[in-house]
């Protein structure tokens, strides 16, 4: 995909751009906000990847320059997680995600490859149904079911499963899930995660098969999608 | 009196002070009458002793000598209600009026006086002239009626001039504050939400107008400060997350690396973990930046809180696995409560977090929530030491610890803090509601309604 990342600090554009490139994605680097309005006039992107503090002119007058000019390139906003009125901002101009700093790389990748296949199509409701082998979700109806028999989980654990069925064969790292279940830091966190996946796997794995979630030794945790 | 109002102050201010006036005026005309009638009557008194004497002296069939008494037929009608003794020139009686009865009407020539006679005041004048010497006298009954008839009817208007310059004052000093009641209602408007507002410049140049001059000038600098506070506190957000995004991006970097070993791959780990902790405090310290510049962001809307709750209850249960922790849960099928989901997320966290490190092991936590009136209540409690009263308060303080079970708890001192600032931020209030009897007990309301 063609990416166009804005991004005023050259370390973190440097990390994301070789992330990018490594994931297969061609990448232009811009560090300033009226420079990648000429860039995004002058080029045809797939995807802008938008910090929102950027010299120049920030990027909500990017992303506004961007819709003006009905451009077909899709946008991932870096924002501040405390400034809410980012978010909705951010949103509302017409973004089709955020991202707050600091993310997780596998995370980054994960958006950009989301936006990359909504591309062209109407953003598709995210699924309420997910199914990995024997194991069915209703995220709606917060329902799990192993073959035909139901499994109750609590709450976080629940939480804890729907992150590794809605992408199944991705790793997490115990600090990714985290932040997707808690969003915010605390103390307890990451002990907890490794708590609730035993829960989890005492709940759903059938005694002498492999656990329906692995693990990847020094990364995180995973589930096969072909299980 | 602190209480009334300007106007009402003014109106009744006013209304006493001419009171006083009306008072100290009629006080000093009463006299000035009273003397006035006192020389009219000496002057009727002079006037009727003149008569008579001419009468005596010149009168055709006056008597021939003055030293023989004098027929009643001879005195006047007109002094036939007066007090009258007539006397000769060796000072025999010659006439006395029969209503004199016993009484004197006192010696010495050419003066008039006021003397009391048989209880009723009376004014007495004495004349010498040729051979008679006339003594005249007449009841002040007239005037002292008249004197109190005027009091009476100053006192009975005290009343009602009152009442006319309290309105009249009420009146004046409505008008006179008009301008005040539309800057106040004005300056309400101006908030954080809307800094930029000001006070409408009244027309004409007077004290007001100078007065809303004044303000406006001190909006225009306290915005000006607290715009540059805001946007101090919008870009430390992002100066300071942008170098920890790139810790944190160098970190998943390296952790992706090839041929780690197992004890690089946790320093990694800790470090990441680091990196969040670093985040959720520069999060914590622009939340309460915010609450203190009155423009904390909340996505209030009505939302069942059990699932929160018990959201919490399973982070604690995780929590108090490895520990010997009961946990107790008293939570209704629903609770609604007009909140924001994270905010409120984030002080249940803070909570149950503070709760399980500070309940020694064998202890226990317990978690309730009920509707009470328009409140959504939850209770986080837990077994533990007494806090003395005067340290209760301060465990709301800004890096602020309490004394720990055991030694070394994490933690940056800022949990309860911030969960007192977001659920006021909400309109409810979190309190320490119990800590004596080796039981710790915090709640917090949120308002049920919007």
């Amino acid at each position: 995909m063609k990416i166009l990342l804005v991004e005023d600090e050259p370390q973190l554009a440097g990390q994301v751009s070789r992330a990018l490139t490594k994931a297969g994605h061609h990448v232009e680097w811009i560090g300033d906000g009226p420079c990648a309005l000429e860039a995004t006039e002058r080029e045809e992107f797939e995807l802008v990847v938008l910090d929102v503090n950027l010299p120049g002119c920030d990027g909500f007058e990017v992303l506004a320059g961007i819709r003006r000019a009905k451009l077909p390139a899709r946008v991932l906003m870096l924002t501040a997680r405390s400034e809410v009125g980012d978010r909705v901002a951010g949103l509302q101009a017409g973004a089709d995600d955020y991202l707050t700093k600091p993310f997780a790389m596998e995370e980054l990748l994960a958006r950009v490859d989301a936006l990359g296949r909504r591309r062209g199509d109407a953003p598709t409701p995210p699924e309420t149904l997910l199914q990995v082998g024997a194991i069915r979700m209703d995220l709606a109806k917060r329902r799990v079911t192993r073959g035909n028999e139901r499994v109750e989980l609590s709450p976080r654990e629940f939480e804890v499963l729907a992150v590794f069925m809605q992408e199944p064969g991705r790793t997490f790292s115990r600090d990714e899930i985290c932040e997707r279940i808690w969003e915010r830091e605390h103390e307890y966190d990451t002990r907890t995660v490794e708590i609730f996946i035993m829960r989890l796997r005492k709940k759903l794995d059938r005694p002498g098969a492999e656990s329906v979630i692995g693990t990847v030794r020094g990364v995180g945790y995973l589930m096969q999608p072909s299980r | 009196m602190k209480k009334w109002s300007l106007k009402v102050k003014v109106g009744v201010y006013a209304a006493l002070v001419t009171v006083a006036a009306w008072m100290a005026g009629a006080a000093a005309l009463m006299p000035v009458l009273y003397f006035h009638q006192i020389a009219q009557l000496d002057t009727e008194l002079k006037n009727d002793a003149d008569e008579l004497f001419r009468d005596l002296q010149n009168f055709r069939g006056a008597p021939g000598d003055p030293r023989r008494p004098l027929d009643a037929k001879f005195i006047p009608l007109s002094l036939r209600s007066r007090f009258l003794i007539v006397e000769g020139p060796e000072g025999q009686t010659l006439y006395r009026s029969p209503n004199l009865g016993g009484k004197d009407l006192g010696s010495g020539p050419a003066k008039t006086s006021t003397r009391t006679l048989s209880g009723e005041a009376c004014r007495i004048g004495a004349w010498q002239e040729g051979p008679y010497l006339i003594r005249i006298g007449s009841r002040l009954g007239d005037i002292e009626r008249f004197q109190q008839d005027l009091r009476r009817g100053i006192f009975m208007s005290l009343p009602a001039v009152g009442l006319v310059v309290f309105i009249g004052g009420h009146w004046l000093g409505r008008r006179a504050v008009a301008p005040m009641a539309d800057l106040s209602a004005a300056a309400a408007r101006i908030s954080t939400a809307s800094p930029q507002a000001r006070l409408p410049l009244p027309a004409g140049d007077d004290e007001i107008a100078r007065l809303t001059e004044v303000l406006n000038h001190s909006f225009d600098r306290l915005q000006a400060s607290y715009q540059s506070a805001t946007r101090f506190s919008a870009d430390a957000s992002h100066q300071l997350k942008t170098p920890v995004a790139v810790l944190r991006a160098g970190l998943d970097h390296l952790s992706r690396e090839p041929g780690l070993s197992g004890p690089q791959a946790a320093e990694i780990a800790v470090l990441r973990q680091q990196t969040r902790r670093l985040t959720a405090l520069i999060d914590d310290l622009l939340l309460l930046a915010q609450a203190d510049a009155g423009r904390l962001t909340l996505e209030a809307e009505e939302i069942d809180l059990v699932p929160l709750i018990a959201a919490a209850d399973d982070d604690l249960q995780a929590l108090a696995s490895e520990r010997e922790i009961r946990i107790e849960t008293e939570l209704p099928t629903v609770l609604i409560a007009k909140a924001d989901r994270r905010r409120v997320m984030l002080v249940l966290q803070n909570l149950i977090e503070n709760a399980a490190k500070y309940t020694p092991d064998g202890g226990t936590v317990r978690l309730q929530a009920r509707t009470e009136g328009d409140w959504a209540v939850v209770r986080v409690a837990n077994s533990g030491a007494e806090i003395p009263e005067e340290l209760r308060e301060e465990l709301f303080e800004r890096f602020r610890r309490g004394p720990a079970v055991g030694e070394n708890l994490r933690g940056h001192g800022l949990g309860l803090n911030i969960a007192r600032e977001l659920v006021r931020a909400h309109g409810g209030e979190l309190r320490l509601t119990r800590a004596d009897g080796g039981w710790i007990e915090f709640e917090f309301r949120l308002p049920a309604k919007s």
